[in-house]
């Protein structure tokens, strides 16, 4: 019962809700200007290594999660440090996303409603959603992704006539420097950020399968960033990108079809709140298990709702404006991120290979393919 | 019009348990038949004192010694010509001092043997269950020196002849609607599949009322655990009283205090067997024409049976009518508020400038005339199914045209409102099975969209999404058909799909998941 | 019993919640004044602002006689220092809130433009309900509140004639719509000049009607010339947006004998290259065309006829355009053709030896290269000239 199985499938859905989430939204990237499509291939192909890391954990102690494998290879009183660590990661993005959502919903449609209600709001429905768990989380991803990739096409079909390939003119010229800069931001966020996933899913005994799972769910989600960034650079220009907090709708609110298919954003970024509470469900859950598993507890769902106002008062007192949370996110979190991103699991991941190495005397051939990457 | 029904079908019904009649102060409980007929009748008739109903014929049968012989039954109860010409004629008539043409065979064997020639005679020396099997329509024959009664099946009472089903009309299809009786509906089950896998399991449920209800399923498709899980859940039900299947879903289903129906009803034998065909179990329920199917998934709310009947791509295209027509039903007033009142720039400028214009002079804000219109709705809704038909056109004539168009002409309610209205009422109709659903749903979204427009919207999408993931049919998720992106799914739930091409039963829900033994259609 | 007072706990809040919230961003529709079109002057360092409002009330009326939902627009004056100022300033006079996403046309007057149109600019693009695909045009000569004075004959408002104008862009060939978001984003994009298309009130009959007219240029965020229709014309074929449906004239043999081509399709393309250090843009522009009107008997539709007559057409067609260009060059040394941003983007080389804000220097000393290829289509329905019998 305490263990929650989510299908493959569902896991993929989940990482590309996750990746999409909140990043549609934000000006990702905008170091790399015109290059933006090549920051954001870039900053997949150095995500890759470190999936592969995380899948490679995961299938080294099957039947485990990250905080269980943490306490079963750091010892309990290390392992439980990390793992409150990691939750505390996982509420401080939970925040960091809620809070973008409620900016975004502020600043472009309901400036007079305080900023706090639509973040209580998605709080209170995350608190719900985990309290009814993983699996309900799960299918509510099912049911958003096919609407949201609706959405999305249609979208993308009415923004067609905007699309202008001068705007992403000249490539690639003298700006390697804003190209890396702006990948290893699209690294942490959002790519990277699948870590948080370590927390919720575990392994069963295929190997190969959680490689698999993570990868289609970073190139799937990598690929729908990759189109929308690129498409909202085509129809807005690096200019006007970079001087806007939410790029996307900017350029959705160019949609004009026949005259009067027009002034729909608001309805194409309802859908991207679906991708959004995704990612703060997801992220909520992580640190309601963390944050258990921290102090010793088995079960989780009793911190659920401190933990959620807790997450609402944390979110809601985060930044006192939208400037603040634009250059926390451009200087700040890569930084703050990193250790939970790369250092951590690197560490694990070295640790975990040599115990099991020690314990089973000789590992099996295929293992070491894998985590070559 | 009226029939008798058909008596002695199957007789398999279960004795109540020892619990079940333990407050009635004159039962019977635990005694048996004596030798005496005095006492026996005595009892009994203490039992069923002040009942009218009850007939004792006293009969003196031809024997050596002289023994007399009751027939109990109740009035109205039972088949009058099954009695006279089978049961109390050869009684009397026959002399069984002439042991001429009889064996060695005691007497009571000689009456059951010679005598009784009726379809069904049992020996039952429990004079509870007795008095039970004589409510039930049998009758009783108490003879002297015999401790025992001999319940014959003679059952016959007026009941409603077969008819159209009410609630789930089609145009082509079926005609023939469950009626009041159970074993008329069993009948009709049994009628459509001719297969010893059809099983039906009789039990009697409400203390007092004692209601006979049967469960039916498909031995091979459904699913065991399943079954065990309604027997379970069956045994838990401890009502005084069931009149309807209601009294026991609400017993039964899971999440009770769901706006969403985990159980679903019935009131077409075609739409049983088609659940049960899929691997669902249905349960019948004596003095109801509705059957309880499940396990029940949120599929089914827009699944009817005569998409099953007509040609595929009609059916498909219904089919997404309905989800349209959900999504309307639900959200048009919620969406017509977002907009007027918070997201004006998404109107075309013209027509906003109409709708300012309509709304001119109207005192309420869009949420609140939205209210009281889908109040108004409803009542006449409620008033139109209460009324005989012709009074019911002349309600919805008052209330459409009249109130309507008089509200609108008087200023209290805009006119976009209206069509807003009428569109959410009309396109209720389309999703029958769900009126309380969707009547909730609209309400509730337009509270959220009331409140911070568009985003209320989904924030109430939200939530009610999680709470439909999270709800369960007797261990069946309950959106398990909707959610995952399956092939093989969609072609029972997106769009009807062709027969021949449904080549399995819906996932999960049944043990046998081959619909067809040859997939695809065999060239002709 | 705990659960149960939890759950009305929750519904209480949330009831509460939702008394409070329901007066946030709530706005009823009969409340708003829906802005259609708006106009800034300036005057002493004040900020004067007209608005065209809709009025519903109007609509109403009209619906009784006519049937038809007429809009009667209203006109509303304010003041202020800045943009916002001279809007909130606005509400005491008309009673309503402002309402801008339904806004049309905006139009700055030459005055403002001349001084810098930033503030202007800014305020649409920072607020959340102004939409950057607002048009955006420039009055000539008058205080643009004028033209929002001037009357429709035919629409109902001027700013949706305007609308209507500017969507279509006129199969004139000689109008170019710019959005403020496009405005916006050509005054910061390198090498590129912004172009708006100027309004002017004009006498017809005996009303003020608004004529869209030619189109005014910017450097940076001032205005520094106009172009009129003609030259338009020539700057749309250079900026690529010739559309469909679009008259040139072009002359043939005989003086006054006349030919109206229609456009069919129209593209240009621009390349760059470097010729003593300096750089030098071919353009090439394929004009498909048909043969709309022949104003004199003359043979242009044989074979040798029409070839004279595209001959002649790219000729002068390719005159005309390099006199714009010479003539934008020289006078108001502004880039609106965007050849800087033609070498940006084709030739970040060459742009990168440009120093920073350079390019207002080198652009007039920019060597162009015009090839003209009119292609001839047809000649509409008749297979002749007409003629005059003997």
């Amino acid at each position: 019962m305490r263990r929650e199985l989510l299908s493959f499938k569902q896991i993929v859905y989940l990482l590309i809700l996750f990746i999409t989430g909140s990043t549609i939204i934000l000006p990702v990237g905008t170091e790399a200007k015109q290059d933006i499509w090549a920051a954001v291939i870039l900053a997949i192909v150095m995500t890759v290594p470190m999936v592969l890391v995380y899948a490679r954990i995961l299938s080294l102690f099957p039947e485990r999660n990250l905080l269980e494998i943490n306490e079963q290879i750091l010892g309990k009183i290390v392992g439980r440090f990390i793992n409150f660590m990691f939750a505390f990661y996982a509420f401080t993005l939970c925040a960091l996303v809620l809070d973008n959502f409620g900016q975004f919903i502020n600043v472009t449609a309901m400036p007079e409603t305080p900023l706090a209600i639509p973040m209580v709001i998605l709080c209170l429905l995350a608190l719900w959603a985990t309290k009814e768990g993983l699996e309900v989380i799960a299918r509510s991803g099912e049911i958003y992704f096919p609407i949201i990739v609706f959405a999305a096409a249609f979208t993308f079909l009415f923004l067609t006539p905007n699309l202008n390939i001068q705007r992403l003119q000249p490539p690639l010229h003298q700006n390697s420097e804003g190209i890396v800069s702006a990948a290893l931001h699209l690294f942490s966020f959002p790519f990277a950020e699948t870590v948080i996933f370590m927390m919720i899913i575990y392994s069963s005994k295929k190997t190969k399968a959680m490689t698999k799972v993570y990868l289609a769910g970073l190139v799937i989600g990598g690929a729908i960033i990759l189109l929308s960034v690129t498409s909202v650079m085509a129809v807005i220009g690096p200019e006007r990108y970079q001087a806007t907090y939410f790029p996307a709708y900017l350029a959705v609110q160019t949609i004009n079809v026949g005259d009067f298919l027009q002034r729909v954003e608001v309805v194409v970024f309802l859908i991207a709140i679906f991708a959004g509470f995704t990612k703060i469900s997801l992220c909520f859950y992580a640190a309601c298990k963390g944050f258990s598993n921290a102090l010793g507890c088995k079960e989780y769902p009793f911190l659920a709702v401190p933990l959620g106002l807790l997450e609402f008062l944390f979110a809601a007192n985060l930044f006192n404006n939208t400037k603040q949370m634009a250059r926390w996110a451009s200087e700040v979190y890569l930084y703050f991120a990193f250790p939970f991103q790369v250092a951590l699991p690197l560490i694990l991941w070295i640790v975990g290979e040599v115990k099991q190495r020690g314990r089973q005397g000789s590992p099996e051939v295929d293992l070491h393919d894998e985590s070559q990457g | 019009m009226t029939k008798t029904a058909p008596a002695g079908l199957r007789r398999n019904i279960r004795k109540s348990g020892p619990t079940s009649t333990t407050e009635k102060p004159t039962s019977a409980q635990g005694q048996k038949f004596n030798c005496s007929l005095g006492s026996n009748l005595k009892v009994i008739k203490k039992v069923l004192q002040n009942d009218g109903l009850v007939i004792y014929r006293k009969i003196r049968l031809a024997t050596t010694p002289l023994r007399h012989c009751y027939v109990i039954y109740v009035d109205g109860m039972v088949n009058g010509d099954l009695l006279n010409e089978n049961i109390l004629r050869h009684l009397l008539n026959y002399d069984v001092r002439v042991p001429a043409q009889v064996p060695k065979m005691s007497f009571s064997d000689v009456l059951m043997n010679r005598v009784l020639s009726t379809g069904s005679v049992q020996k039952d020396g429990s004079i509870d269950s007795a008095i039970q099997s004589l409510l039930y329509g049998n009758v009783l024959v108490l003879v002297d020196g015999i401790p025992y009664a001999f319940v014959i099946d003679a059952k016959g009472w007026e009941i409603r002849s077969i008819s159209d089903p009410e609630t789930e009309r089609v145009v082509r299809g079926p005609r023939e609607g469950f009626i009041e009786n159970i074993l008329t509906n069993l009948t009709m089950i049994r009628r459509k599949m001719i297969n010893p896998d059809l099983k039906m399991v009789f039990r009697e449920i409400g203390t007092r009322t004692r209601t006979k209800i049967c469960i039916v399923y498909v031995e091979g498709i459904a699913r065991p655990e399943i079954l065990e899980e309604v027997y379970r859940r069956l045994d838990k039900v401890q009502l005084d009283g069931v009149l309807e299947p209601e009294y026991i879903i609400e017993f039964i289903r899971d999440a009770p205090l769901s706006l969403f129906e985990t159980i679903g009803t019935t009131e077409r034998p075609d739409t049983a067997v088609g659940k049960l065909l899929e691997g669902r179990i249905v349960i019948m329920v004596d003095g109801s024409p509705f059957a309880i199917t499940l396990p029940y998934l949120f599929l089914e709310y827009f699944q009817a049976n005569k998409d099953y009947y007509d040609n595929f791509f009609y059916s498909s295209a219904n089919r997404l009518l309905r989800y349209i027509s959900f999504f309307l039903t639900t959200s048009t007033p919620a969406i017509y508020v977002s907009l007027v009142n918070f997201h004006q720039e998404m109107i075309p400028t013209r027509l906003l400038v109409s709708i300012a214009a309509a709304k001119e002079g109207v005192p309420f804000p869009a949420a609140i005339e939205a209210f009281i219109m889908l109040m108004a709705f409803q009542l006449l809704r409620e008033a139109g199914v209460r009324l005989p038909s012709p009074v019911g056109q002349a309600v919805s004539i008052v209330g459409a045209l009249i109130l309507g168009e008089a509200a609108v002409t008087a200023k209290i309610i805009s006119a976009p409102m209206v069509i807003v209205v009428a569109l959410t009422g009309i396109s209720g109709f389309i999703v029958p099975e769900m009126p309380g659903v969707s009547f909730f749903l609209s309400l509730f979204f337009l509270f959220a969209c009331s409140f911070i427009g568009f985003f209320g919207y989904i924030f109430a999408v939200i939530a009610v999404t999680i709470h439909i993931t999270s709800l369960r049919s007797f261990g069946m998720s309950y959106l398990s058909n909707l959610t995952s992106i399956h092939l093989q799914e969609l072609k029972d739930t997106a769009v009807r799909a062709p027969w021949w091409w449904m080549t399995y039963r819906p996932r999960l829900l049944s043990r046998d998941k081959r619909r067809l033994a040859d997939p695809g259609r065999t060239e002709l | 019993m705990k659960k149960s007072a939890c759950v009305l706990l929750v519904i209480w809040h949330l009831f509460v919640l939702w008394s409070m919230a329901g007066c946030w961003n709530f706005r009823e529709i009969r409340d708003l004044a829906v802005v259609i079109g708006a106009s800034f002057d300036k005057k002493d360092d004040q900020i004067y602002l007209t608005v065209e409002v809709l009025n519903p009330k109007g609509g109403e009326q009209d619906r009784g006689t006519s049937g038809s939902l007429g809009i009667k627009p209203q006109l509303f004056e304010g003041s202020g220092k800045t943009v916002f100022e001279a809007v909130r300033n606005m509400i005491s006079k008309v009673g309503r809130k402002l309402y801008w996403s339904h806004a049309r046309v905006f139009i700055v007057s030459e005055d403002v433009a001349k001084e810098g149109i930033i503030q202007i600019i800014d305020w649409i693009n920072r607020d959340a309900e102004v939409r950057p695909q607002t048009w955006i045009l420039v009055s000539k000569g008058q205080a643009a509140g004028d033209i929002l004075r001037t009357r429709s004959k035919l629409f109902d408002t001027v700013s949706m004639q305007i609308d209507t104008l500017l969507r279509s862009q006129g199969n004139s060939g000689k109008l170019l719509a710019v959005t403020v978001g496009d405005f916006m984003e050509e005054m910061q994009k390198p090498g590129v000049g912004a172009v708006a298309p100027t309004v002017e009130s004009m006498k017809d009959e005996r009303e003020q009607i608004p004529e869209v007219t030619g189109s005014a240029l910017f450097r940076e965020e001032r205005l520094v010339g106009f172009l009129n229709g003609e030259e338009t014309m020539y700057l749309l074929f250079l900026r690529n947006q010739m559309k469909k449906g679009t008259l040139i004239a072009a002359t043939a043999d005989h003086p006054k004998a006349n030919v109206s081509l229609e456009v069919f399709r129209s593209h240009t393309i621009k390349t760059v290259r470097l010729v003593d250090d300096r750089p030098v843009v071919d353009i090439w522009i394929d004009c498909l065309t048909g043969i709309a009107e022949i104003s004199k008997e003359n043979d242009v539709i044989s074979e040798r006829g029409s070839q004279k007559l595209t001959e002649r057409t790219n000729e002068r067609l390719q005159n005309k355009i390099t006199d714009t260009i010479k003539k934008v060059q020289k006078e108001y040394g502004t880039d609106v053709f965007g050849f800087g941003n033609l070498i940006y983007r084709e030739r970040p080389d060459i742009w990168g030896t440009i120093p920073k804000g350079g390019w207002s220097k080198v652009f007039p000393t920019v060597g162009t290269n015009v090839n003209v290829n009119i292609m001839l289509r047809g000649s509409a329905k008749l297979s002749e000239p007409t003629r005059v019998g003997e």
